[in-house]
């Protein structure tokens, strides 16, 4: 006797009806399928660039360009000229970085993509930072700040007022800092936008000689920027709450946090992070007569330490 | 009258018919020797001077008599008087004289007398016609070649050579006082030796060295017959290692099939790599062709997506 097999109810009919239907539905899109692929070598190569991998980062950024200029895709090849400045910028290339940078700009200033106009312009402020040029990054401010403007976007508007309030404290300038964190409180409604106002405003408190304040809104900003993996970011905020114990005579913390900050600047290869930090354990070690051993800092800061003269 | 000769008139005239047949062969035999009957051409050459040239000199080329000389006279139609030489070369000899051919007066050193020497032309010029003029070069004076030897280049040259010379002699008069200095010293030494003075003396004169040295071969001697002994002990253990050797080489033949094998799978690597790859890629666009499925996307978590990176420094103090 055969048994009559198990027919789907009717609502997985139904189900299997409307997938059916649905894949008629789907069209058959070669140049989105390109973008796609661009995209995702792009994601690749920015989670190589957030662990410090510049190498590798940057030839998945060169493979990125050449497949969006082989398509045609502009706003891609505006991307990755942008991502292949920040690599420049990272080792410390400041020129090709630069160039980089206005390639980017321009291609993104002739189609209109203000908000990524914007983010070029802010990058080439960091470049003339980094060179000492500080008249030249306010005016690649001012016009981030304008490309931010045509933009609409709170966020882009956001991330050019955390980044004036960075550049006002570099600047030894509390006041005009406070000004551009308050325009950008209401404005930080991304992750990072919002570990980087922490951050900066426990820059502000620590200037202002708030320490507790700043303890405060460092930690913040660490759980944020931990909830996102921004690297340098976390590595940042724990060396100032390394600063903020050192600051309160708390010698125990402030030896852990450095340690922390020096353990995530040596996963992302940051030789200059590191010697600061290593700086600060030494300060740290012989304030509070810790005994703790450097040599292992010491190691990973000087890899190749120069014969000393006999 | 009774006409005709007599018998004497006509032994008589016989007579003198013979002699006159054998004056003229000989005559006939003289010229063929002499040459008098050679067709020769006639050339013409023009020196500054005569060079005790005389009619009848002879013309020579490769050392070989070619003609003579027939004439010569001073000629005075240019600005300088010149002597022209006539001279008359042998026909057969003709086809040598050419455009690039040269006169020259030869002096014999001692015995003889001039001649005129013509160098022999070469095929690629044309020959000089008959009465044509054959290009000279002038001989050389003593007195010329005396001035020549004697300019001031080669007097310097000399006077360098001379004053050289003394100094080598005065150098080889210093080096004589060091070597003689030099063989005083090594004479003392000998004499410093054979006495058994300093370290060397006594090593060259006392029998201590001689006696140590032949101690040192008698060791040497047992040193050897030793190594002999442990040679013969070695052969067994070279035996040995034959073996070894072999054995090794037994192992190794698995150890080389392995490696073909290896080498097999790795060249069949790429094929299965491509294989592999496909289906990745079939596998791929599958996925694709599922995710563009509207009713899968709307439920499917949104992928991360690209962004253009903002390197904002969090500067550290």
């Amino acid at each position: 006797m055969w048994r009559r097999a198990p027919f789907p109810s009717c609502w997985a009919r139904l189900g299997l009806v409307a997938l059916l239907v649905g894949g008629c539905a789907a069209k058959q899109d070669p140049f989105g399928q390109q973008v796609q692929r661009i995209d995702e070598v792009s994601i690749a190569g920015e989670e190589l660039f957030s662990r410090g991998e510049m190498k590798r980062a940057s030839r998945n950024f060169s493979r990125a360009l050449t497949m969006s200029r082989s398509v045609d895709y502009l706003p891609g090849a505006a991307q990755q000229l942008n991502n292949l400045g920040a690599v420049a910028l990272e080792e410390g290339d400041y020129p090709k970085a630069r160039d980089y940078f206005t390639q980017a700009y321009n291609l993104n200033q002739e189609r209109q993509q203000f908000v990524a106009a914007s983010v070029n312009q802010a990058n080439l402020a960091t470049v003339a930072v980094k060179q000492g040029q500080a008249a030249a990054a306010s005016q690649h401010l001012v016009a981030a700040q304008d490309a931010a403007q045509q933009s609409r976007s709170p966020q882009s508007l956001g991330r050019v007022y955390l980044q004036w309030a960075g550049f006002y404290l570099d600047q030894n300038d509390p006041a005009a800092a406070q000004d551009f964190l308050t325009r950008a409180q209401p404005l930080a409604t991304t992750p990072e936008l919002k570990g980087t106002l922490f951050h900066h405003r426990g820059r502000l408190a620590l200037a202002q000689g708030d320490t507790g304040q700043a303890l405060e809104m460092f930690t913040q900003a660490l759980t944020i920027d931990r909830s996102v993996l921004d690297r340098a970011a976390m590595a940042a905020d724990l060396f100032y709450l390394g600063e903020v114990s050192q600051t309160r005579g708390d010698l125990s913390p402030a030896w852990d946090n450095y340690v922390r900050a020096f353990d995530v600047y040596a996963g992302m290869g940051k030789k200059a992070q590191l010697q600061k930090c290593l700086k600060r354990l030494q300060e740290v070690n012989r304030q509070g007569r810790m005994g703790h051993s450097l040599e292992r800092f010491e190691k990973l800061a000087n890899p190749n330490p120069s014969p000393s003269p006999s | 009258m009774e006409e005709g000769f007599s018998r004497k008139e006509q032994l008589a005239g016989g007579f003198l018919l013979v002699l006159i047949i054998f004056t003229v062969v000989t005559l006939l035999v003289i010229a063929q020797a002499k040459g008098w009957f050679q067709t020769q051409n006639t050339y013409r050459i023009k020196f500054r001077q005569g060079y005790n040239l005389h009619q009848g000199s002879l013309v020579k080329m490769f050392n070989a008599e070619i003609g003579k000389v027939a004439l010569l006279s001073i000629t005075q139609t240019t600005e300088r008087p010149q002597v022209e030489v006539i001279i008359k070369v042998n026909q057969e000899y003709a086809n040598l004289v050419r455009q690039d051919s040269v006169a020259e007066v030869v002096s014999p050193t001692l015995i003889g007398s001039e001649y005129v020497d013509i160098s022999p032309g070469t095929s690629g010029y044309p020959r000089i016609e008959p009465h044509g003029d054959i290009p000279s070069r002038e001989r050389k004076s003593v007195t010329e070649h005396l001035s020549e030897l004697a300019s001031e280049e080669n007097i310097l040259k000399v006077k360098q050579m001379l004053e050289h010379l003394a100094k080598f002699s005065e150098d080889l008069k210093n080096d004589e006082k060091i070597l003689q200095s030099a063989l005083k010293h090594v004479d003392e030494v000998f004499v410093s030796l054979a006495e058994g003075k300093g370290t060397l003396g006594m090593l060259v004169m006392q029998k201590d060295l001689y006696n140590r040295m032949n101690q040192a071969i008698d060791h040497m001697d047992k040193f050897l017959v030793e190594a002999k002994t442990v040679m013969v002990d070695l052969r067994p253990t070279a035996l040995n290692l034959g073996v070894f050797t072999k054995s090794i080489n037994q192992e190794i033949e698995p150890l080389k099939a392995i490696v073909a094998n290896i080498k097999a799978g790795s060249e069949e690597l790429p094929d299965f790599m491509e294989a592999a790859t496909g289906t990745a890629r079939s596998a791929k666009d599958t996925m694709d062709a599922i995710k563009a499925n509207p009713l899968i996307r709307m439920t499917a978590p949104t992928g991360a997506k690209s962004q253009t990176i903002h390197v904002a420094p969090r500067t550290l103090p």
